[in-house]
């Protein structure tokens, strides 16, 4: 089309340039010679169909076949009968004079830009003497593309138009006319209408949205409207039946009705509290009045509404009364020391007993719920206190009676105090390492910044503190001995002493001052001192608390680590410890992982080095073992990754793996690792083999019978079964086992001989079977269950089979052993070959016919994209290849009618001349039959 | 020069060396003297016997072997069949493992073993993830990994579709009524790979499904049970999926593990949640077979349970 456009254009040009020509002389000249041929009448017909036809093609209906034909002869005019014409040359000549390429320009514009051209080189001339060397060949060639720059047309005064246009504006028409004529010119007309037609759709689509919008909000005035007539008519409805007063009876009872139902809850609740608050309530005489409505009525005339006042509070509030509630009470307190402290128990108990009072006298709304634990825990500590005054009075009564036992227990307290003092020292260096760690750490995380940095607090006061501790700690010692000599005597004294617990306590900073308040007490005391800590300390006071609380949460959790360590040991206040250590991390979450991770990476390095030095047993000591324990505690040991326990389970699963069993004591611990590492991945259900191993190993070591050397080589080199034997095969008969306690076994130094009992054994084997069982039950499900347990119940069996097995532990071990096995058989029933590969669902074929809206007969409605679009490819191809074969068709037709034409030609002039000749001849001919000869030749000259 | 060296080697090789000078040989022959021997060939006597020992002196002479297979035309039978008697739990702890694994890795690369040996290799590594730590599980995946991709053929060991598998879900849920398709169905639970089996053509591996990979999914080390799903995907199509590269995971440990674990920043810190919190740290519940009484009356009690046993030495 644009083709044709186009054609159409230079149609039309040469058409004004035809009108022009006619008033211009010479050009009109130059034009005649060029006219183009008349208008072949085949041209100007449209082929166009009569008649629609139902179902058939209507594509490509309109067309000028005549003139397709001859533009198409036209063109091979153009193209293939020039090559047919240079083919049989060997040479060509190329014209490259100005504007002889130009089809548009006419000879005489050709003549004028050829002079023009002249001119300017002669103007241009520096010195008359400088010859053109080749540059005009070079505007020659460039003359095409560049014309219209070099084109100084407006400039110069038209030579000899101004007499045939007019004054007016001539040259400037004319120019306008070659610019139009030229052919660059026209391509920018084109891509001006182009532009143009961008513009339209542009502008179009905006008016459509334009238009769109408007419509919308038309139509949503429309609905605004209706709306409002609705409403008007719906009022002017309602006023009408109001006056009418059919609705009155039915309005006010229903009213107050309602309103009765939403008090009745409210008043009930206040009456209660109003009771409690003021007694002076006035007594309602309800039986006279038959009504309910009335009656509610009238005791709701004399409710005291509710007052703002009682409104819930909030956890910040809560925490500022019990701060306050404390300080009142430590205000009482020190008043009491000064007047008189004989009564101080009296007293204190009933400050308590008007605190409780005065608790419940609070408001209904306070639920009360966030520190009811702390009051039974004074309550607690004051009836403990009096228990505990009269147990140390027994002992003093049975301590008199033995000298000796007071020494040993002299001894033991001083080995106690020395005890601690290392271990201090012990958890001091290890912090002040976890210092170092802390600023890598807080290289790394910047985001985190704030949280790290109290971390960082939290340690360096220790770490500052280190050599003041170690000064600190001697000078204790002595104490302490001192203490103990006098202990018996000084006891009760002393407890009178320690009755008082301040109230408000400010938040230890350091181990020391920690140990400052809690010595020498007892383990509900230091609960006590540690709940008023937390309360008067509360981070919901002041910003600022975090960070104390921060600090004092470091520190508990060191106390802790060293009282697990501490002989011999406080498990009761170990127990104690937990809640508020885990209440705690509540509120500091974040800090309380960090702190775990530090103490889990320091562990971790720790048992590195002992494990290279291979001195002493590298097992976990119950420090380790009660922190691990407390951290699976505070964080959910379910979570697929989770930033402590993760590490924790992978260090506990290395204890396992790498530690060397040298002693019965190692059995212990790590068995007991085993049904730690139970309940931490009981809720998950996740695999841990180092676990079934290590319990594996055990077993083989306490059957008999020697394993077949391929099941020893499944064995790790660290783990000998050689050495293991004589730690766990029962060699006597055990009348009865009892339950093997955890805290006499770590208590025990490794060589005790607790450990070379029968008895121990047999109750470390009860506890292996147990871990065993629980692993069972919980692998159940795991698809290479059978492969993992099987083994393991052969050995249970083998076990249960031996002579001196005491009967218990037989029973114990064949039902693990059933349980494996039904288990397995279970497996080997119901498992299927694995199928882990990713598939695709498959959709379901669905059999309802599909039918096609709007069908249109010859269209193609395959569902299949690739086919569709490969079917498209083919069709395309063949029209490609019948257009191709019929564009060289037409080729030779026209060549062969080139050819022909040619040929005639030829046998024309043949004709021709040998017409002449035989013309010639036979007048010869004539000439010499009758005696003429030259004669006529002559005449005919 | 070159020659007399050898010579000497080679008579220095040949005299029965005890166990520790032999490790150390071995070490470090590989290291130093192949590439500087004269003819290498009187030294595969050397390394041939000492591969034959078996534990750690074949594993570290096999990396020579290696060399003198690949560049110097040995030819060595039953290979294959040692290097399958090697795959111990104890070779996941030993010192040289990272070494071991690699050249494990490159003498399974041909593509022209036999179907049956590489899975039977596949199998046995997937057996051996049940008991080694979870640095040996990473690399037993990636060595699966590779192993599937370069044998097509054997990847119905973790994709099975037979024509059977739809009868036989079928045929179960029959089993469950009436138990007639017990018979087909325990065939194809039971795992008729045999691990004790030192030769790899009768170990029955083809018949096997890698049950154990499954199991790792469940695995307590995140990185672990994340690796597994490399597994899933269709390692049979060789241009969407790329080899691992074993030098990767070969020198892993728990350390390596555990300092990945550690350098993870602390983004939240979820925490456990209770109903009633927990007031005492070992609830005997969760501990079957352990007690956890007070320090008076456990120590009592320690006193007793001690006392008759000492009695009864003493007797």
């Amino acid at each position: 089309m644009a083709k044709t456009q186009n054609k159409a254009h230079k149609n039309g040009s040469q058409k004004k340039k035809g009108n022009k020509s006619k008033r211009n002389g010479p050009t009109a000249v130059a034009m005649k010679q060029k006219a183009p041929a008349a208008d072949n009448p085949f041209e100007t017909i449209w082929s166009r169909r009569k008649f629609d036809i139902l179902g058939r093609k209507r594509k490509g209906e309109e067309r000028r076949v005549g003139l397709s034909r001859s533009k198409a002869i036209d063109k091979r005019k153009s193209t293939l009968l020039k090559d047919y014409e240079r083919s049989t040359k060997s040479s060509m000549f190329v014209d490259n004079r100005i504007g002889e390429n130009n089809d548009e320009l006419g000879e005489f514009d050709k003549a004028v830009m050829r002079s023009q051209r002249e001119h300017k080189m002669k103007l241009g001339k520096r010195s008359k003497y400088n010859l053109s060397d080749g540059e005009e060949d070079d505007f020659g060639t460039s003359a095409l593309g560049s014309f219209g720059e070099r084109d100084d047309f407006e400039d110069e005064v038209p030579f000899d138009d101004e007499d045939d246009y007019g004054e007016q504006n001539g040259g400037k028409k004319k120019s306008g006319i070659l610019r139009h004529l030229n052919a660059p010119n026209v391509g920018e007309d084109g891509t001006t209408e182009a532009e143009e037609n961008i513009h339209k759709s542009k502008k179009e689509v905006m008016q459509e949205i334009i238009l769109k919008s408007k419509h919308f909000k038309a139509e949503k005035a429309k609905e605004k409207e209706e709306n409002e007539k609705l409403m008007e008519e719906l009022d002017k409805k309602f006023t009408s039946l109001e006056q009418s007063k059919v609705l009155s009876p039915l309005i006010e009872p229903g009213k107050s009705a309602l309103k009765a139902a939403v008090n009745k809850i409210i008043p009930k609740d206040e009456d209660k509290n109003n009771k409690l608050l003021t007694a002076k309530k006035p007594e309602i005489p309800s039986q006279e009045q038959p009504d309910y409505y009335d009656k509610l009525f009238s005791e709701m005339v004399f409710d005291i509404r509710a007052r703002p006042s009682d409104r819930t509070k909030t956890p910040e509030e809560i925490a500022q009364d019990e701060r306050e509630r404390l300080e009142q009470l430590e205000e009482e307190r020190q008043k009491r020391m000064v007047a008189a402290e004989d009564s101080s128990d009296e007293d204190n108990g009933d400050t308590e007993m008007a605190s409780n009072q005065k608790r419940q006298s609070a408001s209904g709304d306070d639920l009360g719920d966030s520190f009811s634990v702390e009051e039974p825990g004074t309550r607690k500590g004051w009836v403990d206190e009096i228990l505990e005054r009269e147990e140390a009075e027994e002992d003093d009564a049975s301590e008199a009676e033995t000298g000796e036992d007071d020494e040993g227990s002299e001894e033991e307290s001083d080995e106690d105090a020395r005890d601690k003092a290392q271990s201090l020292k012990d958890w001091e260096q290890s912090d002040d390492e976890n210092l170092d760690t802390d600023l890598e750490e807080d290289d790394d995380d910047d985001d985190d910044d704030e949280k790290i940095d109290d971390g960082k607090k939290v340690t360096e006061p220790i770490g500052v503190k280190r050599s003041k501790k170690s000064a600190v700690t001697k000078p204790a010692e002595v104490n302490d001995e001192t203490q103990n000599a006098k202990k018996n005597k000084t006891t009760s004294e002393r407890r009178s002493v320690q009755l008082d617990i301040p109230f408000l306590i400010e938040a230890p900073k350091s181990m020391e001052e920690l140990c400052a308040l809690i010595d020498n007490r007892s383990n509900s005391d230091i609960l006590v001192v540690v709940n008023r800590i937390r309360a008067s300390n509360a981070i919901k006071l002041a910003a600022e608390n975090r960070k104390k609380m921060q600090i004092f949460y470091g520190v508990l959790l060191q106390y802790f680590a060293v009282l697990a360590n501490k002989k011999p040991l406080n498990f009761e206040l170990l127990n104690l410890l937990v809640k508020p250590l885990m209440e705690m991390s509540l509120e500091i979450p974040y800090f309380s992982a960090i702190c775990a991770r530090q103490r889990i990476l320091k562990t971790r390095s720790q048992f590195c080095e002992s494990i290279k030095s291979q001195e002493g047993s590298c097992w976990p000591s119950l420090k380790t073992l009660s922190l691990l324990r407390l951290w699976s505690m505070i964080f959910p040991c379910s979570d697929f990754r989770h930033v402590v326990m993760t590490p924790a389970i992978l260090l506990m699963c290395e204890y396992l793996m790498r530690c060397p069993i040298s002693s019965g004591r190692d059995i212990a611990v790590g068995s007991f690792l085993c049904s730690m590492v139970l309940s931490i991945t009981r809720d998950s259900r996740k695999f841990c083999p180092e676990a079934i191993i290590f319990l594996r190993t055990l077993l083989m070591a306490a059957s008999q019978r020697l394993p077949d050397s391929h099941q020893e080589s499944q064995f790790h080199p660290i783990r000998e079964l050689k050495e293991l034997r004589p730690l766990l095969n029962i060699r006597d008969d055990v009348p009865e086992i009892s339950p093997a306690s955890f805290l006499s076994v770590m208590d025990m130094p490794e060589d005790s001989s607790l450990f070379a009992s029968d008895n121990f054994r047999a109750s470390v084997l009860i506890t292996v079977i147990e871990n065993l069982k629980g692993f069972v039950e919980m692998y159940g499900g795991l698809s290479s269950f059978p492969e993992t347990f099987l083994p393991i119940s052969t050995l249970l069996l083998g076990l249960a089979e031996q002579g001196n097995m005491p009967p218990g532990l037989q029973e114990k071990s064949k039902e693990v052993a059933l349980l494996i096995k039904q288990k397995a058989d279970d497996h080997h029933l119901l498992r299927q070959p694995l199928q882990i590969r990713k598939q695709k669902p498959v959709p379901i074929k669905l059999l309802t016919p599909k039918f096609e809206e709007n069908y249109v007969k010859g269209r193609d409605y395959d569902p299949d994209r690739e086919r569709v679009e490969r079917k498209k490819l083919k069709k395309e191809l063949r029209q490609e290849a019948k257009g191709a074969a019929r564009e060289l068709r037409k080729d030779n037709y026209f060549l062969l009618d080139v050819k022909a034409r040619e040929r005639a030609l030829r046998e024309e002039e043949k004709m021709e001349a040998h017409g002449k000749a035989k013309a010639f001849l036979q007048e010869q001919e004539s000439a010499f039959k009758s005696g003429q000869l030259g004669k006529g030749r002559k005449r005919r000259r | 020069m070159k020659v007399k060296f050898t010579n000497a080697w080679i008579s220095f090789l040949r005299l029965p060396l005890p166990l520790d000078i032999y490790k150390e040989v071995s070490l470090t022959s590989n290291l130093e003297h192949t590439p500087v021997l004269y003819d290498c060939t009187p030294c595969s006597d050397f390394l041939t016997r000492s591969y034959d020992i078996g534990g750690v002196v074949s594993v570290m002479s096999l990396s020579s072997l290696f060399i003198l297979m690949t560049k110097h035309g040995l030819e060595y039978p039953d290979f294959y069949d040692k290097l399958y008697a090697l795959l111990v739990p104890s070779v996941f702890m030993a010192k040289h493992r990272a070494k071991f694994f690699e050249l494990l890795d490159s003498c399974l690369k041909s593509p022209l073993l036999p179907a049956y040996l590489a899975a039977a290799f596949t199998k046995r590594l997937s057996r051996l993830s049940l008991v080694v730590p979870p640095s040996g599980a990473m690399v037993i995946i990636a060595l699966i990994h590779n192993l599937l991709r370069r044998h097509p053929s054997i990847n119905c060991l973790v994709h099975r579709v037979n024509e059977t598998s739809n009868n036989n879900s079928e045929a179960e849920r029959d089993s469950v009524d009436n138990d007639d398709g017990s018979g087909t169905s325990r065939r194809l639970g039971v795992d008729h790979f045999d691990n004790e089996e030192s030769n790899p053509v009768k170990s029955n591996a083809l018949r096997s499904s890698l049950w154990e990979v499954d199991n790792l999914r469940h695995h307590y080390c995140p990185h672990v049970s994340r690796f597994v799903e490399s597994l899933e995907t269709d390692l049979t199509v060789r241009a969407k999926t790329t080899e691992m590269n074993i030098k990767d995971f070969s020198s892993g440990s728990y350390a390596t593990i555990f300092a990945a674990e550690i350098r993870r920043r602390v983004k939240q810190v979820p925490l456990g949640f209770y109903k009633m919190t927990p007031t005492t740290l070992f609830s005997e519940s969760d501990f079957g077979g352990w007690t956890f009484k007070c320090e008076e009356e456990a120590s009592k009690q320690g006193d007793e349970s001690s006392s008759p046993s000492k009695r009864q030495r003493t007797e």
